[in-house]
């Protein structure tokens, strides 16, 4: 790999031919008013478990280099260009150019370039004690998924066992015409397992894992699985049943029909839920104590974020504050549209008003007389966001009695995410693991045969 | 030059596309053709350090251009090249590299890797596997279509033309909105083995596709959407695209706006009539996954890893068949391992017959290799996957109309004059496929559709759309018939272990299946 911590050789060898560009070194193409790049080089390392076979043709030790990125572009007749990076970019630059310029095109409601801010969020996105790993000392990752095999399939009676660990770092260069000149290293570092096509979790974050992580995760895969391989019996209240979506699955909904909706794009071009004037008037479109936040300044969490390609800064701000609408998700192009800021880079994080009364995850279940506890779901990617209309299969429901798990059903939930969301019955718990809560709602369920 | 048929060899009823490749010399010289010292210097490095190597170099070429509501929102263009190299010690350990460098050197230093990675496996006991050691050289290949290229394509044709298609259907309804979208990729592949197999391809393809939201007004916003595909700017350019999309983009229009007032209709199982593009999902996601024999051990069509060959698994009139066509969304004619990709019958006349068998597990599966390894970028690893996946049945009801002109009333009197439906019997009429998935491994599948007509009331009322669930085998069994012409062009994406790789598929016009317990509609209880 030839990316190293303080070598950001192709970045200025790119920042040099685009200033060129903008000196009008090529006089049969117009000159370049403004340009912007994010490109990132890195390596990544990962081995897998498929159907119990370690490092097998389709999931061996593999090792990956990459440098990738995207480059905007503002000619001098106040055309644009969009057009990828990769390692070619530089050697075939002037064929490139005159590709960019082909497909130099009008948008008057195009963003300028951005000034660079003052400072930029320092968010934790690298762990040092991986970089051995990603060059090459993969030692690590078969321990960690023989560690699995030996607990899952060996005392955890798992028939099928699926699984895969990865690590990766790179190096991010952005910059622009205007002065913008970010580079930093990040990290990832993942492993999950799935039992016999019923249920899997696992770790993702920008550092290592430390070493109880691995023993918790196994247990839960162990624990859950045992529990969806029961059978038992459930009838469905035909004016609704109460179902609990576990933390990843409640997170799912929230990003389809919440955060699908909240696009700045979608918004400004009446493909969303919410109208701008939603947004202007502060509507109440969900229950007062919920708050959506983008939040890109947890250290070393997947979402991290110190700077989006844009050169909009990190941070941490509200789309949606106590049910009311704040802002949409806003890119530089629809903040000029719309007349909001550009929006912080980060993940979607859900807040709940509880007074300081946080209910956990096992007092939700534990709550719930007569219901569902589903993990996952099959065709979400189906739904129609705008309509917050949702039928889905849940090939396996675990059904909760008195509070209780009691084995396992199919069944199909369906309802409206909307109605969901601003329902008082529905009630959130908490798991110390998960950075967002379970919901338990009520929908029709039709149990399936 | 042959012209070919996209549209399905009986599809011959108005909807039928020809494509005649342009009069140029053929073959054309791929770009992947130019990477000959860095093939040479990779098959040396693996030859000197005793391993066999396979290369997969990618050369990637697309372009994109959106539209939202009268507005040209962006153009990208896109370049990608690469290479990914997987090795095997003579034990059968393997170990698989990629990097966006394809030199010489790079490429010594990639085999060079692969094999530490494979060597240092086996300390590990990881599963062998020496299947690439027992097949024979596919010899040397130059295997190119003559597609319009993105060098003959012209931008400004196509932001005027996806400009005013965007227009026309934001005309068809009350405060529309409309976004459109325009997709041209031409990926060259060349794929290299130790056994001197050195073979040249690409996969062009391209689509246009419109999402109509029509305004909540009283009930809630509603989406539809409508597409076409083809390999390449002719999707967007040619008159015979541009009217049939034109037709479905005019349905998909008014679909969204009776939909934001829809009701949802009771859930439980019915007889279903399906379109042609959902008859390509139920074949796609309740069948074609599980006969890819990499995951034969734990298929519901396997038994302790082989494929039940032989065993009826649906009516004697019903065969699925996967195969590429030419001129397809979904169109590749050589695997990911350089193995030539046959047109397979994986189920004829009810019986299963084959699988879509990959060069590592055909043999443990016990059955014939197909070649139907597919990869997203040179970056991913090969598995087997579908191309192009159809559902065709012997004497199909005829049914002349063309297929975006039947009305879901025409459909109804069709179905009742041949006995496919009763007056008053409770079916249900699903329309427009929406995407799906499956667990191969127990059978579950899903898809949705765009809306639902309820055929046992003469005024056919429309519903919500709803999951369609069940067991694949339970499905198949309940297939009753078909009506109307093949259509091929059902186009999607597929995300088979996370890669996502161009799909299509389709069947007659209408397929019928049974009432069946294992089969499901979502909806109220």
């Amino acid at each position: 790999m030839s990316q190293t911590e303080n070598q950001p050789i192709y970045a200025d060898q790119l920042v040099a031919l685009l200033e060129k560009a903008v000196q009008g070194a090529w006089a049969d193409l117009p000159k370049l008013k403004g340009w912007r790049f994010d490109v990132s080089e890195g390596r990544s390392v990962s081995l897998s478990i498929v159907d119990n076979k370690l490092g097998s043709v389709y999931g061996p030790a593999t090792a990956r280099d990459s440098l990738s990125g995207g480059l905007y572009l503002i000619w001098d007749d106040e055309k644009r260009s969009n057009g990828s990076i990769d390692r070619l970019t530089v050697p075939e630059f002037e064929m490139r150019l005159r590709e960019w310029r082909n497909s130099a095109y009008t948008d008057e409601r195009a963003p300028d370039i951005r000034q660079p801010d003052p400072t930029y969020p320092v968010v934790e996105m690298y762990d040092p004690q991986l970089e051995p790993l990603v060059q090459g000392e993969t030692e690590l990752l078969f321990k960690i998924l023989q560690a699995g095999e030996k607990e899952l399939r060996g005392a955890g009676g798992v028939e099928f066992l699926d699984a895969g660990a990865s690590a990766s770092s790179s190096r991010r260069f952005l910059r622009n015409s205007k002065g913008l000149n970010v580079s930093y290293p990040s990290s990832m570092f993942n492993y999950s397992f799935y039992a016999d096509s019923l249920y899997g979790n696992g770790y993702s974050k920008r550092r290592l894992a430390p070493e109880e992580e691995l023993g918790r995760v196994l247990a839960d895969v162990r624990e859950v699985t045992a529990e969806l391989k029961k059978t038992g019996s459930f009838q469905a209240n035909p004016t609704g049943s109460r179902v609990v979506l576990d933390t990843g699955l409640a997170g799912s909904f929230v990003g389809q029909y919440i955060g699908g909706n909240l696009s700045g794009s979608g918004v400004a071009n009446r493909q969303s839920a919410y109208s701008l004037d939603d947004f202007k008037e502060n509507k109440q479109v969900i229950r007062q104590d919920i708050s959506l936040v983008i939040d890109g300044t947890r250290p070393f969490e997947t979402s991290a974020s110190r700077v989006t390609s844009e050169g909009i800064p990190g941070g941490r701000g509200p789309l949606i504050e106590r049910g009311k609408l704040i802002t949409p998700a806003l890119d530089l192009k629809y903040a000029g549209i719309t007349g909001f800021p550009p929006t912080i880079g980060g993940g979607l994080y859900i807040e709940i008003d509880d007074g300081g009364q946080r209910q956990s995850f096992k007092d939700l279940v534990e709550q719930v007389d007569n219901g569902l506890l589903i993990y996952s779901v099959l065709g979400m990617h189906t739904q129609d966001s705008t309509s917050g209309r949702f039928s889905l299969s849940a090939p396996r429901c675990l059904v909760i009695r008195d509070g209780h798990l009691e084995g396992q059903i199919k069944a199909t939930i369906s309802g409206n995410f909307f109605d969901n969301i601003n329902d008082t019955r529905t009630r959130f718990g908490w798991d110390p693991h998960e950075d967002n809560p379970a919901m338990e709602i009520t929908c029709q369920v039709v149990v399936e045969a | 030059m042959t012209p070919y048929i996209i549209g399905g060899p009986n599809d011959t009823v108005g909807t039928e596309v020809r494509f005649s490749e342009k009069e140029t010399n053929m073959p054309k010289k791929l770009r992947v053709e130019s990477y000959n010292e860095a093939v040479d210097a990779l098959l040396k490095k693996a030859d000197e350090l005793g391993v066999y190597a396979i290369g997969r170099i990618q050369d990637s070429r697309g372009r994109s251009l959106s539209v939202n509501n009268g507005r040209l929102e962006r153009i990208d263009t896109g370049s990608s090249v690469g290479i990914g190299v997987q090795v095997f010690t003579p034990e059968g350990h393997t170990g698989f590299v990629s990097s966006d460098q394809v030199t010489p050197e790079s490429c010594r230093n990639l085999v060079e890797t692969a094999a530490r990675l494979a060597r240092s496996a086996s300390a590990f006991g990881t599963e062998t596997n020496r299947a690439v050691f027992e097949i024979e050289s596919n010899g040397k290949q130059t295997i190119a279509t003559d597609f319009k290229t993105l060098d003959e394509t012209s931008y400004d044709e196509q932001v005027k033309t996806l400009l005013g298609a965007n227009e026309q259907a934001r005309g068809y309804g009350n405060g529309l909105s409309v976004r459109s979208g325009h997709g041209i990729s031409d990926p060259h592949w060349r794929i290299v083995r130790s056994d001197g197999t050195d073979i040249s391809f690409d996969t062009p393809h391209a689509s246009v596709g419109m999402s109509i939201t029509a305004p909540a007004s009283g009930g809630k916003p509603a989406t539809a959407s409508a597409s076409v595909s083809g390999p390449d700017s002719r999707v967007l350019l040619d008159e015979i695209f541009q009217e049939r999309l034109d037709l479905r983009t005019r349905k998909a229009a008014n679909l969204a706006q009776r939909l934001v007032n829809a009701p949802q209709i009771k859930g439980g199982s019915y007889k279903l009539v399906i379109d042609y593009a959902l008859a390509k999902g139920l074949a796609h996601e309740a069948f074609g996954h599980a006969s890819e024999t990499d995951g034969m051990e734990t298929s519901i069509l396997g038994k302790e890893g082989i494929m039940r060959v032989g065993e009826k698994m649906a009516a004697e009139f019903v065969t699925i068949t996967d195969g590429p066509v030419l001129g397809d969304y979904a169109y590749q004619p050589v695997s990911a391992n350089g193995m030539p990709r046959q047109t397979v019958e994986i189920l004829k006349d009810g019986v299963l017959r084959a699988g879509l068998a990959d060069l590592f597990s055909a043999g443990k599966a016990g059955v014939p290799i197909s070649g139907a390894e597919r990869i997203e970028s040179y970056r991913n690893l090969p598995l087997p996957r579908m191309t192009n996946i159809r559902i065709t049945v012997q004497d199909p009801v005829k049914f002349e109309t063309r297929f975006e002109l039947v009305t879901p009333e025409e459909l109804r009197e069709t179905l009742l004059a041949n006995g496919l439906l009763k007056e008053g019997e409770p079916a249900l009429y699903l329309a427009g496929y929406k995407g799906g998935q499956v667990n191969p491994k127990d059978g579950d599948f899903v898809f949705n559709c765009a809306a639902i007509y309820d055929l046992s009331q003469p005024d056919l009322p429309l519903y919500q759309p709803a999951i369609f669930s069940g067991k694949v085998l339970a499905a198949l069994h309940s297939i009753l018939g078909g009506l109307g012409p093949l259509h091929l062009d059902a186009m999607g994406h597929c995300g088979k272990g996370g890669q996502s790789v161009p799909s299509s598929g389709g069947a007659h016009s209408f397929v019928v299946v049974d009432r069946n317990e294992n089969v499901t509609i979502g909806g109220a209880s």
